[in-house]
């Protein structure tokens, strides 16, 4: 978890100087941490309120915007057996961040490389959470506070926090995973195309949405293939 | 912004929060049980790795939608690559491209 923090903290000082140098409450600002946790939603929902639109508009983008998180669940149900509490808190702290570290993990654990050491994912995705929750909390609010002084701090594009927090993940995913190779060569095309279009939300639910077709579509030939040469 | 405007809000926070937490728990653990196929799961399984690339290529290549690949940000995370293969050490890839970014900043600009 440590390695994603860095990007959680930039990005919580971030949402907290963009409700404090629009002179937001500072309630109304960290009850979106506290409350929903869902960090694109939320610097939608700060900007939205800072432009005036319409509430619904807000609970509506909201809500679609939360739609990647469907992928995210569905992608962990066969690693995650939790019942009770746990399955609550699962669901509470699922955000992007905690969702690559728990693929990282679900993929350890199907190597068996962490079986001897008798950790859950769920317990390792419930820890991951709760961190980049109070991480995540901690910094909007020293954002807010300190809104005047970080000016300087951001002279650095969010856009190059983000692909440095991520790209040693996808370096060690071509490097361990060669099947992956021509999978992640296709998806990074789409995407680099995609990016002229489209931005932030609707780029990321389009690229996942692609990326799940071509892997599914790859399956489906494979599938086909081997029922062929069964019948000959 | 007034105290009414506010007790507005946090019922709004309260209802996004709820749905977030709703979308989250409904595909975590009900719709995968209906769903029994290779074909849906192999594009499941996808997930993390176009995850990875959304959050990667756009980021590093566009900015607000707008191609921009002539900077020294581009060029800091494209010398990364190697660096990481080599030290086996994904998660020092923001630390290691900022120390190259300030470094390239510093004699460039």
């Amino acid at each position: 978890m440590f390695p994603i923090i860095p990007s959680i903290l930039i990005f919580g000082l971030i949402f907290g100087y963009t409700g404090g140098n629009a002179d937001l409450p500072l309630l109304l600002v960290s009850s979106t941490s506290f409350i929903i946790f869902a960090g694109t939603a939320q610097f939608f929902i700060i900007l939205a309120i800072i432009q005036g639109d319409p509430i619904l508009t807000i609970i509506i983008t909201a809500i679609v915007i939360n739609l990647r998180h469907l992928l995210y669940g569905a992608a962990l149900h066969d690693t995650i057996k939790t019942k009770g509490i746990k399955k609550i808190l699962v669901s509470y702290f699922l955000t992007d961040e905690v969702f690559i570290v728990s693929a990282e993990l679900k993929k350890k654990f199907l190597a068996k490389e962490v079986l001897e050491n008798d950790i859950e994912v769920e317990d390792c995705l419930i820890g991951a959470g709760f961190f980049a929750w109070i991480v995540w909390n901690i910094c909007t609010i020293v954002g807010y506070l300190f809104s005047d002084l970080l000016v300087n701090l951001f002279t650095i594009s969010s856009e190059f926090i983000v692909a440095g927090t991520f790209l040693g993940y996808l370096v060690m995913q071509w490097k361990n995973f060669p099947t992956e190779r021509i999978f992640i060569v296709q998806v990074a095309v789409l995407g680099f195309f995609l990016s002229f279009w489209f931005q932030s939300s609707l780029l990321l639910i389009g690229i996942l949405l692609l990326g799940a077709f071509i892997a599914m579509f790859e399956q489906h030939r494979k599938n086909t293939r081997l029922e062929r040469m069964e019948v000959h | 912004m007034d105290i009414t405007e506010l007790q507005v809000f946090i019922p709004v926070f309260c209802i996004i929060g709820a749905s977030t937490f709703t979308l989250r728990a409904v595909f975590l653990y009900i719709l995968p049980e209906v769903m029994d196929s290779s074909v849906l799961k192999k594009g499941l399984s996808s997930v993390s790795n176009s995850l990875l690339v959304a959050l990667v290529i756009p980021f590093t290549f566009f900015i607000n939608g707008i191609f921009t690949p002539w900077r020294v940000e581009v060029l800091a995370l494209i010398i990364v690559v190697p660096l990481i293969w080599i030290t086996k050490k994904p998660g020092l890839s923001l630390m290691i491209a900022l120390c190259i970014f300030l470094g390239l900043d510093f004699i460039f600009i």
